[in-house]
């Protein structure tokens, strides 16, 4: 595969602290783990001696020796194992070792189903990890530059982070960093440039017109199938972040403002808010967005409470705490839900931009 | 909201804290919720409990300044959560600060009613109002954990630590017919002011361990009512492992001298460690936390489908200041001011659990 300039962004900026690799068994497993492809292909594949991380799909599950048993959950005090977990037609097993030492390594084996749900789960608490551990937080938000200042939305899911974020594209002032995650690292805001994301609803009409029609084919099918299914089924489009967005796309921005956004069922307010309440809100907003896993996190952590994964929250608090110090301006901001309409848009940059 | 409604039935929780429930009138499955809260202990009628539970009668109606989170609506300090079963039945729970300062939650399906001959919503209330009262505990500086309590014969509070499925109850059905030593509540505890309390909530009495407990304790599951064993079938069909049933406890307390942390490992000998305080804390409120993401969190979280859990943390994303903000935070800091300086991890084969075993162990550490 072509390296592609999406994939050259992380690797150079952040790539002296973390490198992995995805390895697919089969073409079966790398067909139906294209969610994980699409997940990090716009990374890029690196050199084995650099890996953070290395998830592997398909091959055999290695059950750890020494291991306490709770809830089904095999804890080790570098190894967490899921075997044999299922749920509505979903198989997998998995393992994940590592945990205190500097490179983590995860195995996962699954039905096609199960590949689905494995997908986000471990790949994303890879990268959770390891970017605690890199002292880079990843952070559940959307990031835009506009006039040179970058712009960190943090929300909820469904929200409107990529709405807001295609909108100010739609201004001519913006830039898109990242859609839905974003490292913080120290007074800057890194992309983590994967598609995952964007439908045809929340690309903005600039954007749109520049689209091929198969891309765009794509990115309707995947939106009307979000639609059909009430949210269940994404459908996952090949299309990276730079080919969808083209040169709004920019690796980097100067961390200078934080929205935090809450759907709310009154009229739009504003109010400045704090560090403490943003770490706070980032943290939940974090938790809330990946609770599968919190199972065998809590399992591993009350077998060592004082181990990586018993710490991670305080620690990933405390990391947002210190990189929000260099935020100029934190904003809490309350719009009505539903669609970011062009006014709720306005209010957003006038609140955002009021001294 | 109406204030000056007198609750039907209201309990005196051990003067911590009291809780009042107020009930659609005339239905023969009432019985069946009351023996739910029976376990509260009727001491006398109480105007004004510091928590209300109203079931059935009622329209909710979100205020206007709330936010939503998947369904979820937030309303200050309080919520309301609208969750589907099975895409046939539909409940809100809606919980909030009352005017007394106490906590005032409502139940009913959605649209308004309770069908009082569906199970699972009998289910639904018994699931939705303990995070409230947990929640109340912790403000007033009681830790609501997930454990065992027992009372030694010298009258000294012993805490059992240790995920669900371990075989707490086995070693306390066995402390307790072989040593004579006292139930200080079974699933959840509270500690808190150095000393333990029993959270008359629920038991880890499954059907099958009440089966090999002896004729005592079967002759006892038979006056179990009918809901009790309705909800035992709808978790064991719904869940891997049920663990609802009501049960008689003593009212005591005991000075918390002991906590022993439990765990299964693959070593062929049993091993006991001493631990510091703060690791205590820490695998306690683990423990006590995988166990509401066990029993709230669906396996696959979904937009769809929302959880129980996911409104409290939402809410405390919103509002730290709010009705559950902090309560994870506040669980630790009681903890550590009721823990003793020294605990224990027991860490065992996983082979059969030998409760005489581990009583034996538990004798060598001075318990």
């Amino acid at each position: 595969m072509a390296r592609r300039n999406t994939s050259r962004i992380l690797t150079k900026r952040v790539g002296d602290k973390m490198r992995f690799r995805i390895r697919f068994s089969s073409v079966w497993t790398r067909i139906v783990g294209s969610t994980i492809a699409h997940h990090v292909e716009s990374f890029d594949e690196c050199a084995d001696r650099e890996l953070d991380f290395d998830v592997r799909f398909g091959g055999k599950i290695e059950v750890p020796e020494d291991c306490t048993d709770i809830d089904g959950t095999l804890v080790a005090k570098d190894t967490i194992a899921e075997i044999n977990r299922s749920y509505k037609g979903a198989r997998w097993s998995y393992s994940m070792s590592g945990l205190d030492s500097d490179k983590l390594v995860c195995d996962v084996s699954a039905n096609a189903l199960g590949y689905r749900y494995m997908a986000g789960t471990l790949v994303y608490l890879s990268f959770l990890l390891s970017s605690v551990r890199a002292g880079i937080p990843l952070v559940h938000a959307s990031a835009i530059e506009i006039d040179e200042r970058g712009t960190v939305i943090s929300a909820r899911g469904g929200a409107g982070k990529t709405t807001l974020a295609m909108k100010a594209v739609d201004r001519g002032s913006g830039r898109i960093v990242s859609d839905n995650y974003v490292f913080l690292d120290q007074g800057r805001a890194l992309s983590y440039p994967a598609p995952l994301n964007l439908f045809s609803y929340n690309i903005s009409d600039s954007v749109k017109r520049t689209l091929k029609q198969s891309t765009r084919l794509e990115l309707m099918a995947k939106a009307a199938l979000y639609r059909i299914t009430l949210g269940k089924v994404k459908l996952f489009i090949t299309p990276t972040m730079r080919e969808i967005l083209g040169d709004i796309v920019v690796p980097e921005a100067r961390t200078s403002r934080l929205i935090l956004l809450i759907p709310t069922r009154s009229i739009a307010s504003a109010e400045e808010s704090d560090i403490e309440y943003a770490a706070d809100f980032i943290t939940w907003n974090q938790r809330l967005e990946n609770s599968l896993y919190e199972r065998a996190l809590a399992a591993h952590a009350y077998q060592f409470p004082q181990g990586a994964l018993g710490t991670l929250w305080s620690r990933y608090r405390g990391l947002v705490k210190e990189r929000l110090r260099g935020f100029e301006k934190i904003t809490l901001m309350r719009i009505p839900e539903g669609p970011i309409t062009n006014e709720i848009a306005e209010f957003v940059w006038r609140a955002m931009n009021a001294e | 909201m109406q204030s000056d409604e007198r609750p039907a039935h209201s309990y005196d929780f051990h003067k911590i804290l009291t809780a009042g429930i107020v009930l659609p009138p005339g239905s023969r499955r009432l019985t069946d919720l009351e023996n739910y809260f029976r376990s509260y202990e009727v001491k006398n009628l109480i105007t004004e409990p510091e928590v209300i539970f109203e079931i059935g009668d009622y329209e909710p109606s979100p205020p206007s300044d709330s936010a939503s989170f998947d369904r979820m609506v937030i309303v200050g300090k309080g919520y309301v959560s609208y969750r589907d079963t099975d895409g046939t039945t539909s409940w809100v729970l809606e919980a909030s600060e009352s005017s007394g300062g106490g906590i005032r939650a409502r139940f009913c399906q959605k649209g308004g009613g309770f069908d009082r001959l569906l199970a699972r919503n009998l289910f639904a209330v018994a699931f939705g109002f303990r995070p409230l009262l947990e929640v109340c505990m912790s403000n007033r500086n009681w830790a609501s954990l997930h454990g065992l309590g027992l009372r030694t014969s010298s009258d000294q509070g012993l805490l059992l630590v240790a995920p669900g499925g371990f075989g707490k109850t086995t070693i306390a059905m066995k402390a307790i017919l072989d040593s004579g030593w006292r139930y200080l509540g079974d699933e959840r505890v509270l500690v808190g002011q150095k000393s333990l309390r029993s959270m008359l909530v629920q038991t880890g009495l499954f059907e099958w361990k009440i089966r090999n407990l002896g004729q005592e304790w079967i002759s006892g599951a038979k006056k179990y009512p009918a809901f009790v064993r309705m909800m035992l079938q709808a978790r064991r069909s719904n869940c891997a492992e049920g663990q609802t049933a009501t049960k008689s406890h003593s009212s005591e307390n005991a000075p918390l001298s002991n906590v022993v942390i439990l765990s299964h490992s693959n070593l062929q000998s049993p091993k006991i460690e001493e631990i510091s305080a703060e690791e205590a804390v820490a695998s306690a409120v683990w423990n006590t936390y995988g166990e509401f993401l066990r029993t709230y969190v669906y396996m696959i979280p979904s937009k769809s489908k929302p959880s129980l859990f996911r409104p409290i943390a939402a809410s405390a994303m919103i509002n730290e200041k709010s009705l559950f903000g902090g309560h994870l935070e506040r669980l630790e800091r009681i903890c550590m001011d009721s823990f003793p300086s020294s605990c224990f991890r027991l860490t065992l084969p996983k082979s059969e659990l030998d409760a005489s075993r581990i009583l034996k162990l538990l004798r060598d550490i001075g318990v």
